[in-house]
């Protein structure tokens, strides 16, 4: 069965600064006077409640249908609800028909155990949620003395939220200093939210009082239910989860940091990045860090671009180099060089979650060469998700058939897809509809479909054959687009689309995914593997590009736009939505490929700010500084031997290598594991270094340093034997480990501190320059690129 | 996956069913009263966790069922205990004796019988997410209890991790400092055991040590570090430049007939060590013994050791002889009364013998031992039906046994921990405690 409910267009997001947008507020608000929400006449007044559109948002209001409570799999004492009301012919039933129909008491409404319950005049597991005076309780028990209406099913079109009041003109007249807005009251910085929602008969009304608001307890944000007003306790970004009937709407609140009236925005800069990034500083009346000196920079392009440190030698030059375009230049030496694809190749890797398949070296051989071969090339990302999505045959040759075999079953496999092409976590929706996304169980069983007949031997084959139940329906899943429509075939090869909504979405931040591929070269007969990759990799879907160019923004710039970068959802809104918008299309335009992306983003200013904060409050989502990125646990190892100038030996071949090319993370390593490197799980776009106690003492005790620094093969042992100037061994030191020339005072510092060089103190002096070097590494300095 | 989640939910209202009937309410409420003088009200200052790896049988252990027919009964009797009506599995013998100082849970219930999901479970307290590892009770206590200046970490594992026993969402700083690890042993019992690392690098002394502490502290500004790394960092320096740690981890300072008490396993010489460590005022020490997945022959594996043992050295004897070592140790030492003693697997097995003489996995109903700490003496709670298949009597869940734990150890259990992307989240989300325990 398919639910009707899937085919809403979907939500309107309105972003409400909460100061930013005074003119705005002026303007919407200066003819009509707010409506008063303490009373019920928003509701009851004007209109007679009925299940689908009162009833069921006022349980999801109080928590009665969350998964805590009777929204569970199995429900709560006897009675089981939809979570969140996703399914409400099921729910009406529940609460109308069965049970005896004890739930409702037509003639004496307050003796219905639906009123009784919640407000504590029977003994309630979930306790007493409202008292029989409310409105709440007034509308249940109207309802229900009228008889406990359906009403007729009607579908919600939008859900807007709208600033009703705020006191910007406190603001305005009490301008006292730069950091004034940290001593204003809070009550300043309250604003009153009105929620609409406009329904497919065209009418709209407000729902204010129907609509559930979350606040993570975490957040700033204090919420008066009963005045429905927020408060910002304290300056930034802070955002609220509306929810009312299936709609989910994310609401941006901003509070800035300074509140002197800024004059209205102009962009200085010709660079697009940067004036969407100034927009949203100058918004908060935060000062952006200052740029970082040109030889931060060259560190932090050539560890982002190349996962190596700049030698000593690319840094003399740099510096030496005259002409305008010299940032221009090294960027595209960088993009150009052989260090650019071993390092992009294992970020690639990572992402895609390649991993070694037991006793099959071939397999992973072909894989990891032929996501080199994609970066050497730099191949459009649609067609290299073709591949890893379309390919069948023989693993060990074809690379990108091993795609299919890091997951074992149609559920993993559907798993693996959304999170790397999607960026979604649509497991929730195994179980039960995703509670904050669209994802429907429909969605994820479907998508699994799509993905039954795989056969994920060593021959990769796409058969007819296999199937998946869905667990809403228990029975076999119809293969589906998530989201979008049902790919109807009774044989997966000979299939014919059926669209079951054309309409997708209307939310200008979150630009339709097309409901057919319009091309017509993707011709009818095709399997719904095809029709899946066909409408993924669509130049009218966005989902790949936003994606894929928010996963490079967060590689150079720490992190990304939406963040976490494989949680994609409505209710987890861009901090940048423009910029977003803006990257995708860049990404798009230059044929999906990775360097002129990164590039474009490595000459912006917002890359190239020093990473010095001057106010720790500033969250690192503003980019007003740049923020500080630890080394890879790969990268830390290659960077710990070029710095000392010792080579990494392969342990089977005895041949020199670096750590970014050991891409299998199943091959094992004990110092990569000790650095913390990334696991066996799924796609791991981000591995961070373990800074835990085990790593520490390893770090001082173990081999991971003290292995190559004691070498006797460092850069500097052979300048301990000939009685090498102290200057020349610190200066160089400095170069190779920290990238920059020392200041006087270090110089000076550490000369009067090492032991002279003369022959008689050749081994005190070696020691010294041992524990001064193991210093240096173990700094943040050395382990991070800032 | 999907005929377990069908099992789960099955098993869910099978319990449901049962609740609202308040079965077997009355007597453990009889005994609260007589129980209330030995509950202490001080918090536990530490927690030592026996994690019996891979499920260990309930019948063969804490529950036997000696009338039920020999497909339930097993190969084992049973014995009196020093709680008058209560008995163990013979094989428990030094434990039996130990009983009137133990709280014994006898049922346990889970929905969860698959390893890995279970050791979440019961270590974490939540059901395992694919969108949040959640922190081990090891780690939260560790990370609770973390004293500013320590000599020592404040969460150890003996002598390996399993899954579950990490720090999940709370991240590296939180983790379990292991005693071995893939690459070295770390086996207490092994006459050159030590714990890696803690050793300087050939060619350091403590004086070249410290001059790269010196040189670090210089070239790294004050707050240039972060804080994790920083506790880190120092926590490391001071185990390896004291001698606390190292005398913790140094097993041959224990005299030979102390050594032989807890007997001469991997597990009694672990128990042995983390006597040690909370001697040294270590909050949680967890100390693993594996194998306890007793597919077949529940003879070889539980009692015996290796066929035609004249002595069994199998599992149960193994566990028998360090737990109560431990216990008496503790108690001797007067430290019982602050450490609590934990004994617990995934799940118990299955109530009949499956046709290799061995049980499989069964979460609905299993046993839970307590001791120390301020728990309860000589206490049994809930009870399962006749065969070892259900609880029916005041089921408890994992949630509801962390929570305790957690409580026990003088931590809120509502208290918020906070995700690395910041979402909040309740130490214990789902438990209700066990009011006799607190």
């Amino acid at each position: 069965m398919i639910h009707s409910r899937r085919s809403w267009i979907f939500c309107i997001v309105i972003q409400t600064a909460a100061f930013a947008t005074l003119a705005n507020y002026l303007d919407a608000t200066a003819a009509d006077e707010p409506p008063v929400l303490s009373s019920t006449s928003g509701v009851a007044a004007s209109h007679e409640a009925v299940f689908d559109t009162d009833i069921l948002p006022l349980l999801t209001k109080h928590g009665c249908n969350s998964g805590a409570c009777h929204g569970a799999a199995v429900g709560r004492g006897n009675f089981a609800l939809s979570l969140f009301g996703s399914d409400p012919d099921r729910d009406y039933r529940s609460i109308v028909h069965e049970h005896q129909g004890r739930r409702i008491m037509v003639i004496n409404p307050e003796s219905s155990l639906l009123i009784a319950k919640p407000t504590g005049g029977v003994a309630h597991g979930g306790n007493e949620l409202f008292d029989l005076g409310s409105n709440t309780a007034q509308l249940l028990i109207g309802w229900i003395a009228r008889g406990a209406p359906r009403g007729s099913s009607i579908d919600v079109q939008s859900v807007t939220v709208q600033q009703e009041t705020a006191g910007p003109s406190t603001i305005q007249s009490n301008p006292t200093g730069d950091h004034a807005g940290e001593n204003l009251p809070d009550a300043i910085h309250t604003v009153r939210l009105t929620v609409t929602a406009t329904f497919a008969d065209g009418t709209s009304r407000d729902v204010t009082e129907l609509t559930l608001i979350t606040v993570d307890p975490s957040s700033n944000i204090r919420w008066s239910p009963t005045n429905s007003t927020a408060t910002l306790t304290r300056p930034g970004r802070h955002v609220m989860i509306a929810r009312y009937m299936d709609r989910v709407v994310p609401i941006v609140l901003l509070r800035p940091f300074h509140e002197t009236v800024a004059d209205a925005f102009t962009p200085s800069k010709e660079h697009w990045i940067d004036s969407a990034i100034e927009q949203q500083i100058h918004q908060l009346g935060i000062p952006p860090a200052p740029a970082a000196g040109s030889l931060a920079w060259f560190r932090r392009v050539s560890l982002d671009l190349t996962g190596r440190l700049p030698t000593p030698d690319q840094i003399i030059e740099f510096q030496n180099a005259t002409h305008l375009n010299n940032r221009e230049l090294w960027v595209s030496r960088f993009l150009s060089s052989e260090a650019f694809v071993d390092y992009w190749t294992y970020r690639l890797a990572r992402l895609l979650g390649l991993r070694a398949i037991a006793s099959e070296p071939d397999a992973t051989r072909a894989f990891a060469q032929w996501v080199r071969n994609a970066v050497i090339l730099d191949r459009p990302y649609p067609d290299m998700v073709r591949e890893l999505i379309l390919s069948e045959g023989d693993s060990h040759i074809f690379g990108p058939t091993n795609f299919a075999r890091l997951v074992n079953d149609p559920r993993s496999h559907a798993e693996l897809v959304s999170n790397v092409f999607m960026g979604t976590r649509m497991q929730c929706a195994n179980c039960h509809n995703h509670p904050f996304d669209r994802w429907t169980q429909d969605d994820y069983h479907g998508l699994a479909a799509v993905f039954a007949g795989v056969e994920r031997g060593r021959i990769v084959r796409h058969t007819s054959r296999g199937q998946v139940t869905n667990l809403r329906t228990r029975e076999p899943a119809l293969p589906r687009i998530p989201g979008v429509k049902y790919i109807e075939s009774s044989d997966p090869r000979m299939g014919t689309m059926r669209t079951r909504n054309a309409s997708q979405n209307a939310n200008s931040n979150q630009p339709s995914p097309p409901s057919e591929p319009h091309s017509n070269t993707h011709a009818s007969g095709a399997g719904p593997i095809e029709q899946f990759a066909n409408w993924i990799t669509d130049e009218q879907n966005p989902l790949l590009a936003r994606v894929m160019a928010n996963r490079l923004w967060r590689a150079m710039m720490g992190r990304g736009l939406v963040e976490p970068s494989d949680d994609f959802r409505e209710t987890n809104p861009p901090s940048h939505p423009e910029l977003l918008n803006r990257l995708a299309q860049e990404y798009r335009d230059s044929g999906y490929r990775l360097r002129p992306l990164l590039a474009q983003i490595a000459l912006s200013d917002a890359y190239s700010r020093s990473s010095q904060s001057e106010d720790p409050r500033v969250d690192p989502s503003f980019f007003a500084v740049a923020i500080r990125k630890p080394l890879p646990p790969e990268v830390l190892l290659d960077a710990i031997h070029d710095a000392l100038g010792v080579e990494i030996h392969d342990p089977h071949s005895g041949n020199p290598i670096r750590a970014v090319r050991w891409i299998d993370p199943t091959e094992p390593n004990e110092a990569l594991d000790i650095l913390g490197r990334c696991g066996r799980g799924f796609s791991c776009g981000d591995p961070l270094p373990s800074k835990g106690l085990a790593m520490q003492l390893h770090w001082m005790n173990g081999d991971v340093v003290n292995g190559p620094l004691h070498s006797g093969k460092t850069f500097f042992d052979p300048w301990i034997m000939n009685d090498s100037p102290s200057r020349r061994i610190i200066e160089t030191a400095y170069l190779r480990i920290f990238n920059r020339e020392p200041s006087r005072d270090e110089l000076a510092r550490w000369e009067s501190l090492m032991p002279a060089a003369i022959p008689e103190l050749r081994e005190a002096r070696q020691a010294w320059v041992q524990d001064w070097i193991w210093s240096m590494l173990s700094t943040s300095e050395f382990q991070s690129n800032h | 996956m999907l005929t377990s989640r069908l099992n789960n939910r099955r098993n869910f209202l099978h319990l449901g069913g049962l609740l609202p009937l308040g079965l077997g309410l009355v007597p453990w409420l009889s005994r609260r009263d007589a129980i209330a003088a030995t509950t202490s009200k001080a918090a536990a200052k530490s927690c030592i966790l026996l994690w019996l790896d891979g499920g260990p049988s309930h019948l063969e252990m804490w529950d036997p069922k000696t009338d039920a027919p020999s497909e339930v009964r097993g190969p084992f009797g049973s014995m009196a205990t020093s709680i008058p009506g209560v008995h163990f599995s013979e094989n428990l013998r030094q434990l039996s004796s130990l009983a009137h100082r133990m709280t014994i849970i006898r049922s346990m219930t889970s929905p969860l019988g698959e390893h890995g999901l279970a050791n979440n479970y019961m270590l974490t307290g939540y059901q395992p997410s694919p969108s949040l590892e959640y922190p081990s009770i090891g780690s939260i206590v560790g990370q609770q209890r973390k004293s500013n200046r320590p000599s020592m970490p404040s969460y150890i594992g003996i002598p390996e991790q399993r899954i579950g026993m990490g720090s999940g969402f709370l991240g590296v700083d939180a983790a379990p400092f292991i005693t071995g690890n893939a690459y070295s042993g770390g086996d207490p019992s092994s006459s050159t055991f030590r714990v890696r690392d803690l050793d300087f690098y050939p060619g350091i002394d403590s004086v070249r040590f410290q001059r790269r502490r010196n040189f670090l502290a210089e070239l790294e500004g004050q707050d240039r570090m972060d804080t994790g790394q920083k506790f880190a960092m120092g926590l490391a320096s001071e185990m390896v430049s004291s001698p606390t740690a190292r005398d913790a981890f140094d097993l041959q300072q224990e005299p030979a007939s102390v050594r032989e008490r807890y007997g001469n396993k991997t597990f009694g010489q672990s128990c042995l060590l983390a006597r040690r460590l909370v001697e040294r005022n270590v909050p949680f020490v967890t100390v693993v013994q594996t194998g306890w997945d007793t597919h077949e022959n529940l003879t070889l594996a539980l009692r015996d050791g290796y066929s035609g043992a004249k002595v069994g050295v199998g599992l149960i004897p193994t566990f028998d002889q360090a737990a109560s070592a431990l216990i008496e140790d503790l108690e001797r030492r007067g430290l019982l009364q602050a450490t609590l003693v934990v004994a617990m697997g995934e799940f118990g097995r299955t109530p009949k013998l499956n046709p290799r003489g061995g049980r499989d996995h069964w979460p609905r109903v299993f046993s839970v031992m307590l001791c120390g700490g301020g728990t309860p003496q000589g206490l049994v709670i809930g009870r399962s039906d006749r065969v070892g298949e259900s609880p029916i009597e005041r089921p408890v869940t994992p949630a509801d046994l962390t929570r305790t734990i957690i409580t026990r150890m003088g931590i809120d259990p509502d208290q918020l921990l906070q995700t690395t992307d910041g979402r909040p989240i309740p130490i214990n989300q789902h438990g209700k405690s066990i009011s006799e325990l607190l």
